[in-house]
């Protein structure tokens, strides 16, 4: 093996240029080398997976395609003719749309004024907009996608999935020959990546090249034909998906072979730390109830809307209810806003750290003290600078947070490592319940590694965790307990032992209903 | 998204020890930047007018530089916070109208009708604070509204008159007294700079008004009490402007309805010349003060050299764009 | 826009409030107010209105974009004084002296432009020091050398047509601000420009992306708000007859005063040119009755202040309902985004 993607691309050479060719390309910033000498191409008609942790380089490498970092040196070759991508504007020229995890819309237009934003069909008079033909091209698009979504809808109206389903539609449209995609399915539930799927095979039929980035390696085994690794800014390997296993793949991402199957017979667990009771809020909880103990990890599976991040919110006091009662440690519990919370024990790690979990221009010690401020000062405000800082380092090295160092700016820090730093918060509160809300978002596998060993600790020593996941394989491989919401209430419930991923799929589908 | 590029949990500490994080140029920049140009200005009237360099002169610059000091303090604390206060020129009016009435009608002392002055200020920043936490009413509409409604109070209860006042020497020491060779608004600047440094830096509150202007939602999340801590910052705002209309009215022993007319501009000014970043979470109350220093600075050198006070307003205005300007480009080029 | 129809429901309701508010207003000083249900009243209250909302128009487009344009103020007074220069001072005939301040407005607007949109300077800072740099220009260029009595005010006949004629018994500066404002409708509501606008005011980035100039439409907001303020200081020029240099100072206040209260976001993205004429109407209405019901000056400012606090509350408090709500339903709300056959497996949060 010569390494070349070129040289050693198993099958025949291909009759026509491949649709994409990147050789060599290097990009550096102050401090970093985010790539060095990468090479890998995408056929016409190839959908090419792009893994490797986090700081790997791939969103370095997705940004230059898109045009909004230039390469310092390497080659980028379209359908075989040589590109230099200045802008973002020239990539979409060129061909080359790209899809972000946070969806980039307009919440004040509609769906359809989105799909065709700086493309708008132009009346008989120039500079007027055709609001007819808008509409026609806007439900083209979303035929294609066989989704019900209405053109004429409001974005501002719609949920973060819908968003990304919008965002495909404009991709679409645009009618490009390589299609770029960021970790298009971490906020989808599997039934809505199961679409996303679909319209993956039928632009790869339509002779068009995907490329997409994902941390979720059952993915890659589903719908990628080939996948290319990378580690620490280089190219590791790129194969065919056909024959390789996921050990395999893990190992060429992290070098190291990970132990994902735990066995974690954990001691029985203690007393009830939660006691929620029928509770209700207007159109979003029906009757909720359930109980959370001590050193038990507590899985709440369902789909995006199903209630569950309400909950979380609710009982962290961030939202109000209807009605219901909440107990916690047997005491009548009635959090108003999240310092009744606080006071009473309890965390939240939030869905989106970004945000809403995080302070960008703080450092990561800041951060992790922000629910602490109190412990860490005297007299009535005065901070303990010193203590906050060995604070910060214990947790920061219990964590293995990367960089080690408790004043770098929290946003230059790896997804991985900025979820890191938001559960330090709460342990450094030394919380007796957690609520976690997807707690591997975005995150690669090692850091996800190391959240799972992190969450199963907490729990031998007697924390009660609630964890909110929209991936099965995590919600059966973490959890004593599975809760199953749909619509609003509580649909199943079943110890660890009796779930399967089709279970829970069914019954969150409604299936139980 | 976080940047790629971030070092890698695979790369090891033999990689080289850890060090702090890359100083760039920018970095630098935004720090002392203000500083430097301040330096630099002073150089240049020094060398342009022989009258600048004198040490009468230099405590005058700052006794004029004291008000407006203390009212950026003020009102940085509130930007840092997220919000924006435009009605502190209105707050001037009043603190200085309160002070003036309470000496002239209820016979009080001089301490006490500074105190009343202040509270007046304070009460005005609190019911800002609530209308903008509690209500969710945008703060520039807020504070514009009451820059109007305050003025207009201010003018109801002085009958438009101008109203003087029993001189009191210990109520005119605020204004023109002296301890040694500085005067008093020099060294009353110079202690609100530094609590409210200390407050800003070292304290839970300061810490709180940097997380709020930084991510509002998390710093909920994490039991920052976000509603009181932006009350109490608008609080701090109206007293510090009724301090400063207490010390003017002090100093021109009268007590004038429109007194502060117009003074939310220079703060404003004064506090983005320090670098204070209007979106919230960026800055410091330091800067906000040398911000002030040097618009005083600059509107000294220019008033010494005779520049006619048309073109004063013209290069006034060039300086603030400049100084955002460039505060904008080192921000934007830190990774 | 389409938009509008959807999310025009709940917005009709607040302008709707708006307008009663309005018209309630309005009788009761019909009633309680001297000469406030007159005929000339009216009408100076139209030609008040006109100024106001020209370049408010303007103001409205700076704002939707995302920015906010504080020296609107300056420029009314520096169009008023220079049409009073070369009008009256240098006898220039209303034909050449009008598009020359014009330009020279719209000029002035275009800097602002470009400093915001090109050197990245916040707009509020940018207008900031507009409004201190403009006046002071504007000082300077004030030339009051007066000869004679007669030549203290512009005398020009066709000049003064502008602020204080009528066609039809209908103000002609009444008939400018109407074109005005049909063209920024037009403008923000038919064109792809208009949709742009929207677009950079609610996502930047997302607008970027989608190979928008955003710079471009934002140096085109705030050229044309100074070509308004500018339009506007000749209106009032010819109406006063002169280019005083009090004229202007606090317009802008009112401006923004009536952009937002007619439902503009100061965040941008949001608002409607016909908010922006209510908000208008509710200032000038305002003002023109606290005048003729005796009360002194500072009690307006007073009331002023706390009626633009009352609209921004009352709108706040709608706001964050709806806020709210966006929030917790994740999903499209069933009825709105839907057709009526479900989609197998997606969950629906019933309302």
């Amino acid at each position: 093996m010569t390494g070349s993607p070129l040289l050693d691309r198993p099958g025949p050479p291909p009759a026509t240029a491949p649709a994409l060719e990147v050789v060599g390309l290097t990009k550096a910033f102050p401090g970093v080398q985010a790539l060095e000498d990468v090479s890998l191409s995408v056929s016409v008609g190839e959908v090419h997976a792009l893994v490797g942790e986090n700081g790997a380089g791939k969103s370095t490498l997705i940004k230059i395609l898109a045009g909004v970092y230039q390469a310092d040196a390497g080659s980028v070759r379209l359908g075989g003719q040589p590109v230099t991508i200045r802008s973002v504007h020239e990539a979409h020229r060129l061909g080359i749309a790209v899809i972000y995890q946070e969806p980039a819309l307009v919440s004040a237009l509609t769906v359809a004024e989105n799909i065709l934003l700086g493309r708008e069909p132009l009346a008989r008079l120039r500079g007027l907009v055709d609001r007819q033909a808008l509409l026609a091209e806007a439900q083209r698009v979303l035929d294609r996608l066989q989704s019900p979504l209405d053109p004429r809808a409001p974005v501002a109206e719609l949920g973060i999935s819908w968003r990304q389903v919008v965002e495909i539609a404009k991709a679409l449209s645009l009618d490009a020959r390589l299609i770029v995609m960021d970790e298009p399915t971490a906020a989808l539930t599997l039934q809505e990546t199961q679409r996303l799927f679909h319209i993956v095979r039928e632009l790869k039929a339509q002779g068009r090249a995907v490329l997409f980035i994902s941390h979720t390696l059952e993915e890659v085994f589903e719908i990628a034909d080939r996948v290319t690794v990378l580690r620490d800014g280089r190219l590791v390997t790129t194969r065919e998906v056909r024959g390789l296993t996921r050990a395999d793949l893990v190992r060429f991402m992290i070098g190291r072979a990970v132990d994902e199957s735990r066995n974690r017979a954990r001691p029985v667990v203690g007393l009830e730390v939660l006691r929620v009771s029928r509770l209700r809020r207007q159109g979003v909880l029906n009757d909720v109830t359930f109980t959370l103990h001590a050193g038990e990890v507590l899985g709440i599976a369902g789909l995006v809307g199903s209630g569950r991040t309400e909950l979380a919110r609710a009982l962290f006091g961030a939202d109000s209810v209807d009605s219901g009662e909440i107990w916690m440690g047997g005491r009548r519990f009635d959090p108003r806003s999240p310092r009744d919370a606080l006071r009473a024990g309890i965390g939240l790690v939030p869905e989106d750290r970004k945000r809403e979990g995080l302070v960008e221009l703080f450092s990561t010690a800041a951060n992790i003290s922000l629910a602490n401020l109190g412990a860490i000062s005297r007299f009535g405000g005065w901070i303990d600078r010193a203590g906050e800082r060995a604070l910060a380092m214990r947790l920061i090295a219990r964590l293995n947070l990367q960089p080690p160092s408790p004043d770098w700016p929290v946003r230059t820090l790896s997804g991985g490592n900025q979820q890191k730093a938001v559960l330090a918060r709460w342990l450094a509160r030394d919380v007796k319940a957690l609520l976690v809300d997807e707690p591997t978002r975005g995150v690669d596998v090692g850091a996800k590694d190391e959240i799972y060993r992190l969450m199963d600790e907490l729990a031998r020593a007697g924390m009660a965790i609630l964890m909110i996941s929209s991936y099965l394989p995590e919600i059966l491989q973490m959890s004593d307990r599975i809760l199953v919401m749909q619509e609003g209430r509580i649909v199943l419930e079943l110890p660890r032992s009796e779930a399967t991923e089709e279970r829970l799929m069914e019954a969150a589908t409604g299936g139980l209903a | 998204m976080t940047p790629d590029h971030a070092p890698a949990a695979s790369r090891p500490a033999a990689q080289g020890r850890l060090r702090e994080r890359p100083w760039t140029v920018e970095d630098m920049l935004a720090r002392y930047g203000l500083a430097l140009a301040l330096l630099l200005l002073i150089a240049l009237f020094g060398a342009m007018s022989r009258a600048f360099l004198t040490a009468d002169n230099a405590l005058s610059v700052l006794r004029q530089v004291s008000t407006v000091g203390i009212m950026a303090v003020g009102q940085a604390l509130v930007i840092l916070g997220g919000g924006i206060d435009v009605s502190v020129g209105s707050v001037v009016g009043l603190g200085g109208m309160a002070a003036g009435l309470a000496l002239r009608d209820y016979g009080s002392g001089a301490l006490l009708a500074a105190l009343l002055g202040v509270l007046a200020g304070l009460l005005v920043g609190l019911v800002n604070g609530l209308v903008i936490s509690s209500l969710g009413v945008d703060p520039f509409i807020t504070t514009l509204a009451t820059l109007s409604g305050i003025r207009g109070i201010v003018y109801i209860v002085s009958n438009q008159y101008d109203v003087r006042f029993p001189e009191l020497d210990a109520f005119l020491f605020f204004g023109r007294g002296y301890v040694g060779p500085i005067p008093f608004q020099v060294i009353l600047l110079a202690l609100v700079v530094t609590v409210a440094w200390l407050v800003e830096t070292r304290t839970a509150f300061g810490r709180s008004v940097h997380a709020l202007g930084g991510n509002e939602t998390a710093s909920r999340l994490s039991g920052i009490a976000v509603e009181r801590v932006r009350i109490a910052t608008y609080a701090v705002s109206g007293a510090c402007a009724a301090l400063a209309g207490v010390l003017i009215t002090a100093q021109i022993a009268i007590a004038v309805p429109y007194q502060g007319n117009g003074a939310e501009l220079d703060v404003i000014a004064a506090v983005v010349v320090g670098g204070v970043a209007l979106s919230g979470g960026i800055g410091s109350v330091l800067l906000a003060a040398l911000g002030a220093l040097f618009i005083g600075v600059l509107a000294n050198g220019m008033a010494l050299l005779d520049v006619p006070s048309v073109w004063q307003m013209v290069i006034k205005g060039l300086a603030i764009l400049i100084a955002v300007g460039l505060y904008n480009v080192a921000r934007t080029r830190r990774v | 826009m389409l938009h509008q129809r959807v999310t025009g429901a709940f917005r009709a309701l607040r302008s709707y409030g708006l307008l009663a508010a309005l018209i309630a207003m309005g009788l009761a000083l019909a009633v309680t107010a001297p000469g406030f249900a007159s005929v000339g009243n009216g009408a100076d209250m139209l030609r008040d209105l006109a100024i106001l909302g020209i370049m408010a128009v303007g103001e409205t487009l700076v704002i939707i974009g995302g920015g906010i344009d504080l020296s609107v103020g300056s420029i009314l007074m520096l169009a008023g004084i220079l049409s009073d220069n070369l009008v009256r001072g240098l006898h220039f005939g209303p034909f050449v002296a009008v598009p020359l301040v014009l330009a020279a407005c719209t000029l002035v607007g275009l800097i602002n432009g470009l400093l915001v949109a090109r050197a990245r300077i916040p707009a509020f800072i940018v207008t900031l020091a507009g409004l201190y740099a403009i006046r002071g220009v504007a000082l300077a260029l004030y030339r009051h050398d007066v000869t004679s009595v007669a030549d203290a005010l512009i005398s020009d006949p066709t000049f003064l047509l502008l602020g204080q004629g009528d066609v039809l018994r209908v103000p002609i500066s009444v008939l400018i601000f109407l074109l005005v404002l049909g063209a920024g409708h037009g403008l923000l509501r038919r064109t792809r420009f208009g949709l742009h606008l929207y677009a950079v005011g609610g996502n930047e980035l997302a607008t970027r992306l989608s190979g928008i100039d955003v710079e471009r439409v934002r140096l085109a907001t705030f050229t044309m708000s100074g070509f308004c303020a500018g339009l506007s200081g000749v209106v009032l020029a010819s109406r006063l007859q002169t280019g005083a240099p009090e004229a202007g100072l606090g317009a802008e206040f009112d401006v923004i005063g009536a952009v937002v209260i007619g439902g503009a976001s100061l965040l941008g993205g949001r608002g409607t040119l016909v908010g922006t004429l209510v908000g208008a109407a509710f200032i000038i209405v305002l003002g023109k009755g606290q005048s003729l019901l005796g009360v002194p000056a500072n009690y307006q400012s007073f009331a002023r202040g706390a009626v633009i606090l009352l609209a921004v509350v009352l709108d706040g408090l709608a706001q964050r309902r709806r806020l709210i709500s966006r929030v917790i339903t994740r999903g499209p709300r069933t009825g709105s985004a839907f057709p009526a056959a479900s989609y197998p497996g997606e969950a629906r949060i019933r309302p």
